[in-house]
Parts: C-alpha cells; sequence; structure tokens
C-alpha cells in the first residue's frame, strides 16, 4: 500500500512538474511567435513627421487660448513600439523581467519605431515643437541644441509648427535608430538625419545609458520659448563583458562547465551555448559494420549508441560494394589529414572524381530526417579546442562608425580549423549572436540557461559519450543582450564508474528500489518483515487501549 | 593503565559534584530569604541530538567476496553522522533507572569524485562527476537508563543501553541523479541491529539555579552530554537477503534533555 501511495504522488509530481514547465510555454508561444516571426526589412524607414492622432493618455489643453506654449503627459504609459513594417508591438517586445520598456540591441537592429505621446498647449505664433535627444541635458539651452557652443543635443524629430489648438495630443514615432546612433558624437547633430544598423554598435561599454527624450518649444530664433517635457529612455545595447570559463568536468553522457561569475551588476545570468547541439551530433561510422562489405542502410544505434536517435541512415561503402556509388549524391568523409577534421560535403555524380577514402578505403554516406546541424562542425587544431561556429557573430563594444571597429576576425588554417591566434579576448562587453537552437536549455521567462549574476556551473546532460563538444559561456543582461563569448573549452562525455557500479560489478545485490518487493532479486522475505513488525507495533497498542478501558 | 586514571579522575570529578548536587536537591535559596525543597516537573521522555563520526561497513557484504568498493571509491575518511532520538521513559523502576521504547534517525552521505571508465586519452582517470552514497539509518528501540547514581546519590553521571532493530534507507548518485547499473535502480534499504552502550554526564549541577529555572519553564529536567558507542549491523535480520551492509561501529556524541 505504501509503495503504491508513493508510486501514486511521484506520478502526480512527475505531471505537475511538467505542467509547470508546459504552461508558460504555451502561454507565451503566440506573442513570442508573433515578435520573432514578424517580417524585417531592414531597409525601410518610418517617418518621423508626427502625426497628430488623439491617444489615451492626452490630457485636453485649457478651453481658452494663451499663456505658455507648454508640453506635458498625464498617465505616462512607456512608448509604443512597431516594426519596420509597421506592424503594432504593444509597448514591450520582451519579457518583463528584461526591462521590457528599454531599448536593446535586438530593438535596435530590428529598426523598431517608438510612438511618444504628449500634449502641447499654447503653441501660438512661431513657436515650434521639436524633439531632441541627450544623454546628459534637457536641450532647453541654445546652447546644448549647438547655436552658441558645442551641442550635446540631436534632433530625433523635426516637429510641428504653428500649434495652434485648445486640446489635443500629439504621437511622435521615432526610429530607435535615430535615438541612439548620435550618443557618442560630439558635437551631436543638429540636423535631423536618418541613421542605418551601425548606430546599435555606437554604444561604448557594456553599461546601460539613459537617454533623455525632449519636447522642447522653440520660438524664434532657436530660443527656448514654453514649458518642455523630458522623457527618460534606458537603452542598453551592448552585452556584459565575457564570463572566464574554467575546467570542463566530463562524465557519463554529460560534462560540467565552470565559470568565474561577473561581478558587474548588469549580468542576469548565462547562456551556455554548445556545438554541436545535442541531439544533432555528427553521425560517425558504425564500428559494428567496420568490415569490407556494404553494410546495409541502417545504423545499428540500437546496439551501439553512436547514431542521434537512429532516424539517420548511414552507410559504409568500401571498395567492394563500389557498384553504389552510382547512387551516392552526399559523401562527408575525412582526408587522413592530421588535423582530424571532416572535410566538408562532397557532391558526387555517378562517374565523377569519386570520395577521398579513409585508411580502409571506405567512407561514409549519411541521409535521414535528422542530419547535423548546417553549422554544427567540431573541429580539433591540435588539442586546442576552436570552433569557428561559437566565435562568429561577436561585436565588441564601441565597434560602430563612432568608435574604433573592434569586429572579432578570424583566420583559419586550410583545414578550415580556427588559428590560435584568430582567438580574441573580449573584455568590455560586446554583442554575440550565438547559432540557432545552441542555447542550452534557455529559460522560459529571461531566455538564460541559468539566471543569477553569482551563478558559476551548469551541468549539461543528454549527451553522448565519445563525442566532442565545444562550450562557450556568455553572460546575459538586464536587456537580454547576450555578450561576447567566453574562450571556448572542449568536452568529450565518457562512461564512469561510480560507486554503485562499482559494488554491483564487484558482486554486491543490493538495490533495486525502495519498493525493492518488485526489483530484480527481490527480497520479499524483507516485506514480510514489514508486515511483521507492523504487525506488532499494532497489537501493543490494541493491548494498551484495552487496558485503559 | 590509562584507563584507570581516566577512570579515578572521572569518579573524583562526580564525587565533587555529588555533595554539591545532592544539597542543591534538597533546597535552595529563595531570594526572599526562605528556604524551599527542590520541585520537579514528571519526566517522561528523552531527547537526544546526536553526532558521530560514521564510516559504513559496506565491505564487510559476503557477497562481495573480500572486494572493496566503498573503501575504493571514498577511501577511509570517515564521514560525519548527525541524528535525533527520541525516548518514552515508560517505565521507572526505583532506586534503578528507567526503561522505555525509543526511536532514532538520522542522515550520513559520503561524495567522491568519480572515475572514468577508462583513462582517458589526455591520460586523465577522474571524471568531472561526483558519486555519492547517502544513508538514513532509523532504529526502533529498547532504552534503560540506570539514573539511581544521579537521582540517590547525586553523582551525575547516567549509564545507559539501547537494543533494538534498525532500518535504513540509502541511495547512490552521481551527477546525473541515482545511479543504475545493469537495470537496477542504485537505491534501497537494509534491515539490522541496533546496539549502544553509553555513558551520559549530567550538567544541572553546574548551574542548578538555571537548570530549575529550565525545568519550570520548559519541563526540562536534565540536560546531558553523553558519549556512546553505537553498532548497528545490517544482516537483513534474516528476511532481506542482500543488504547494503551500511552500518559499523562508531562512537557517538551528543547532547540528551530528559523532560
Amino acid at each position: 500500500v505504501a509503495c503504491a501511495m508513493l508510486k501514486t504522488l511521484s506520478a502526480m509530481r512527475r505531471f505537475s512538474r511538467k505542467w509547470l514547465v508546459l504552461a508558460p510555454v504555451v502561454i507565451a508561444l503566440p506573442p513570442i511567435l508573433a515578435i520573432e516571426f514578424a517580417p524585417h526589412v531592414a531597409s525601410a524607414q518610418v517617418s518621423t513627421t508626427p502625426t497628430t492622432t488623439a491617444t489615451v493618455t492626452a490630457t485636453p489643453c485649457a478651453s481658452t487660448l494663451g499663456g505658455t506654449p507648454t508640453v506635458s503627459v498625464t498617465n505616462q504609459i512607456p512608448p509604443s513600439r512597431f516594426s519596420s513594417t509597421g506592424a503594432a508591438l504593444g509597448i514591450s517586445t520582451r519579457n518583463a523581467a528584461l526591462t521590457p520598456n528599454g531599448v536593446s540591441y535586438a530593438d535596435c537592429i530590428n529598426d523598431l519605431t517608438l510612438q511618444f505621446g504628449v500634449t502641447a498647449c499654447n503653441f501660438v505664433g512661431g513657436v515650434n515643437l521639436q524633439v531632441w535627444a541627450s544623454t546628459s541635458s534637457d536641450c532647453t539651452s541654445p546652447a546644448d541644441r549647438g547655436l552658441t557652443g558645442v551641442a550635446v543635443c540631436w534632433l530625433i524629430s523635426q516637429g510641428s509648427t504653428d500649434l495652434i489648438q485648445a486640446s489635443g495630443s500629439l504621437n511622435y514615432n521615432i526610429r530607435v535608430q535615430d535615438i541612439v546612433g548620435p550618443q557618442q558624437r560630439s558635437p551631436s547633430p543638429t540636423t535631423l538625419t536618418s541613421n542605418g544598423p551601425e548606430a546599435c554598435t555606437a554604444q561604448p561599454t557594456f553599461l546601460a545609458v539613459p537617454i533623455y527624450i525632449n519636447f522642447v518649444p522653440i520660438g524664434a530664433g532657436g530660443v527656448y520659448a514654453g514649458q518642455a517635457y523630458q522623457y527618460q529612455l534606458q537603452t542598453d545595447m551592448v552585452g556584459p563583458q565575457a564570463p572566464a570559463i574554467g575546467k570542463i568536468g566530463n562524465g557519463d553522457t554529460l560534462f560540467i562547465v565552470n565559470w568565474t561569475p561577473n561581478v558587474d551588476t548588469d549580468t542576469a545570468g548565462y547562456d551556455v551555448v554548445i556545438d554541436p547541439v545535442p541531439g544533432h551530433e555528427p553521425l560517425e561510422p558504425d564500428a559494428a559494420t567496420a568490415d569490407a562489405t556494404i553494410s546495409g542502410t541502417t545504423d545499428d544505434a540500437a546496439t551501439d549508441g553512436e547514431s542521434s536517435g537512429g532516424v539517420a541512415t548511414v552507410q559504409r561503402i568500401c571498395p567492394d560494394g563500389a557498384t553504389s556509388m552510382a547512387a551516392i549524391t552526399d559523401a562527408t568523409m575525412d582526408d587522413g589529414s592530421a588535423d582530424g577534421s571532416m572535410d566538408g560535403s562532397t557532391a558526387i555524380t555517378d562517374g565523377a572524381v569519386g570520395p577521398i577514402l579513409d585508411d580502409a578505403g571506405c567512407y561514409t554516406l549519411t541521409t535521414g530526417s535528422n542530419p547535423p546541424l548546417a553549422n554544427s562542425t567540431v573541429s580539433d587544431n591540435g588539442g586546442t579546442c576552436n570552433d569557428p561556429t561559437l566565435s562568429t557573430g561577436v561585436i565588441l563594444a564601441g565597434s560602430g562608425s563612432d568608435a574604433a571597429a573592434a569586429v572579432v576576425t578570424q583566420e583559419f588554417d586550410d583545414a578550415g580549423d580556427l588559428l590560435d591566434s584568430g582567438v580574441q579576448q573580449v573584455s568590455g562587453g560586446g554583442i554575440f549572436t550565438p547559432p540557432p537552437g545552441s542555447i542550452l536549455n534557455p529559460n522560459a521567462t529571461v531566455g538564460t540557461t541559468v539566471t543569477g549574476v553569482t551563478s558559476s556551473t551548469y551541468t549539461v546532460k543528454n549527451l553522448k559519450d565519445g563525442v566532442p563538444y565545444t562550450v562557450v559561456v556568455a553572460a546575459v543582461d538586464n536587456f537580454g543582450n547576450i555578450g561576447p563569448p567566453s574562450t571556448q573549452a572542449c568536452a568529450t562525455p565518457a562512461p564512469i564508474d561510480d560507486f554503485f557500479k562499482d559494488y554491483v560489478e564487484a558482486g554486491g545485490k543490493a538495490g533495486g528500489g525502495f519498493c525493492a518487493l518488485e526489483a530484480v532479486g527481490a527480497p520479499v522475505r524483507s516485506g514480510v518483515a514489514f508486515a511483521g513488525v507492523g504487525a506488532f507495533v499494532a497489537a501493543g497498542l490494541r493491548r494498551r487501549r484495552g487496558k485503559k478501558r | 593503565m590509562r584507563h584507570v586514571s581516566l577512570g579515578a579522575g572521572a569518579l573524583a570529578v562526580a564525587a565533587t559534584f555529588a555533595s554539591g548536587s545532592a544539597r542543591a536537591q534538597e533546597e535552595r535559596v529563595d531570594p526572599l530569604g526562605g528556604k524551599v525543597h527542590d520541585r520537579h516537573t514528571p519526566q517522561n521522555f528523552a531527547i537526544e541530538f546526536r553526532g558521530s563520526p560514521y564510516r559504513p561497513n559496506v565491505d564487510s557484504d559476503p557477497a562481495l567476496n573480500g572486494a572493496t568498493p566503498y573503501q575504493n571509491v571514498f577511501g577511509k575518511t570517515v564521514r560525519l553522522f548527525l541524528g535525533a532520538e527520541f525516548d518514552w521513559q515508560a517505565l521507572r523502576i526505583p532506586h534503578v533507572g528507567s526503561l522505555g521504547p525509543g526511536v532514532s534517525g538520522g542522515y550520513t552521505t559520503a561524495t567522491a569524485q568519480a572515475k572514468f571508465s577508462q583513462p582517458q586519452p589526455d591520460g586523465t582517470t577522474i571524471s568531472g562527476e561526483t558519486t555519492s552514497l547517502s544513508i538514513a539509518p532509523f532504529a526502533a528501540m529498547a532504552v534503560f537508563r540506570a539514573d539511581v547514581l544521579w537521582r540517590d546519590i547525586g553523582i551525575p553521571l547516567v549509564p545507559y543501553a539501547k537494543l533494538g532493530i534498525s532500518y535504513a534507507y540509502w541511495r547512490a548518485s552521481n551527477t546525473a541523479g541515482l545511479s543504475h547499473t545493469d537495470g537496477i535502480s542504485g537505491t534501497g534499504y537494509s534491515l539490522g541491529t541496533h546496539v549502544a552502550l553509553g555513558l551520559a554526564f549530567n550538567l544541572n549541577p553546574f548551574d542548578p539555579y538555571s537548570a530549575q529555572n529550565l525545568d519550570d519553564a520548559m519541563g526540562i529536567n536534565n540536560t546531558y552530554i553523553f558519549g556512546e558507542w553505537t553498532r548497528e549491523d545490517y544482516n537483513g535480520l534474516g528476511f532481506q537477503s542482500d543488504p547494503l551492509r551500511v552500518g559499523g561501529s562508531n562512537w557517538t556524541f551528543g547532547l540528551a534533555l530528559e523532560l
């Protein structure tokens, strides 16, 4: 009975745990899909001229005209967001834990437009309402706008002229790239200029930059004429600096990654990025069929565990089966070079030059529904782990047009392996775009593998023994920006002998579970013993109650 | 010779406390100048908090034929065992002591780095995985405490003995979780015997006033520190054919409260 209760509880726990995991995914999937798969047109430019559509946040002006031109907002809500194609995205495009109303690298590179709503009253005559951005000023001073000094404000909307109205409001659509692009320029541009994707790399460090969006009444001659309104926009387009990865601890179908956690408060978590992605390991020749004959068409994954899920088909083609080469359209093989790398796919047609053979004169042919990812190649470089797929897509902080370019460049040898000199240590933050699907177990809420700046270890499971994996760790900030990856580390899981295995192999026979009545070598008599003890205790209690009566 | 000296010393200390504590039991000074006789709340239970160096005797399993898998993996280092015990002093034998049932439970774990099945190409033999054996022993026993020395003479020493059966839940695991080998999961339980002999040293004579206050406020009659030789022999009790021998002989130390 106890065992049945335990199993029922265990089943209920597994069920509830499963739904605890699935429920947020099911709930979050539709908006995520809407965001992730929204069409992106990089060249599209959204007009920065204001519209005059009233919004729910508008504050009606006084019914009588006159007085100081005033820009105001009540019940200020974050600006609405629109994609580069004009699709409304709400006021945020990411989880509430990732500064949803701020601007991240993804917001910038996806060319989002922010819509600010303000109410402008008493604008008569030649008073103009312009929108200026600055990291330090409210832009009311003509000097800050470059009229009498070095500009520290840059114009992000030409504004409106002759706003004669008794009530109503204005919506200003301003591109993120126009807001963040000139932040490092000195003097700041005082004429409206459209910025491109290079604006997204203008931030010099991984520290977030607040940018003030100033709605300024401007009179004749550029003088400040009225009451301005300021909105503070948090921006961060640079991920945290790379953590220092430590020694990998290999285990049985797993390995343990350790790293030195970052000390800055900008880090919200870490992504552990791996190649090849578990479940997409490159298929290997089947050792069980390493003979000189054609071995058939299917890898015997069930017996040697070499295939990736048994979905793919592996053929080992050897000389005595050369007649089948007419059907070959794709082959991947090793050229026997000392670097241990595979040479990539080689198109083969009947009668054409044949594939390069291995030492046995054979080669393998891999087909199926679960091939390795296109970019999941692992190269070995004389014992140093260097995987190009985990080093590309890195942009270092301050690499925009307004700062020294520092995009990671790499050099490869003739085998396709990354040269040691091509690995660059990065320390000032940046942006890393991991290969799709290579981030391990991203958290459903914040998208990181592990959360918390102090996290320093992660165990990667469900791997294949004997397969070399390359892993990097990248810090993720409070805006969801992924910083540059750590240096690469190699891992090759291998079988282990733990205590229980040693015990069983030495002849020990204990084990089989708490409910050992059902286990191998079940000690049935122990159940009888428990029943006896229970009966004894029950009898004692009953006798004691009887005495009391 | 050394044992004789230690025994003589203990008796001397006990005799020293005996006079004072016997006096303390008779009377105590009242702040208002009067003298009142000691009052004790009823004493029916004992609670022990225990700790001991622990080294399960797994390798004594006859099925291992002399192999020492536990020592090979975890070495000879002893681990810390922590536990607690609750006794019901159901029967009071005048001028002898108390007798009654008791139950105990505790926990210990041994952890080490697991070795690779085969040395790695770079010569590495120690993997990054840990392997652990966690043990949670429980015991049901009869407890006899000969507190006549303390109650009748005032010598604050209480020898005691325990005898019962024990049950230990154990779990072998590695970094990936519960160990499995040849389709057998690395968890189970073992049945055995529980024997203990110990000596408790009453702390009340050090501060009789506080001891009385503790009794008045919380019903704690006596506070002891104790040392105990404990032996748990998980042989299956004839009911279990292949128990994991997670018991052993250990010296246990702790704090006991009678209430």
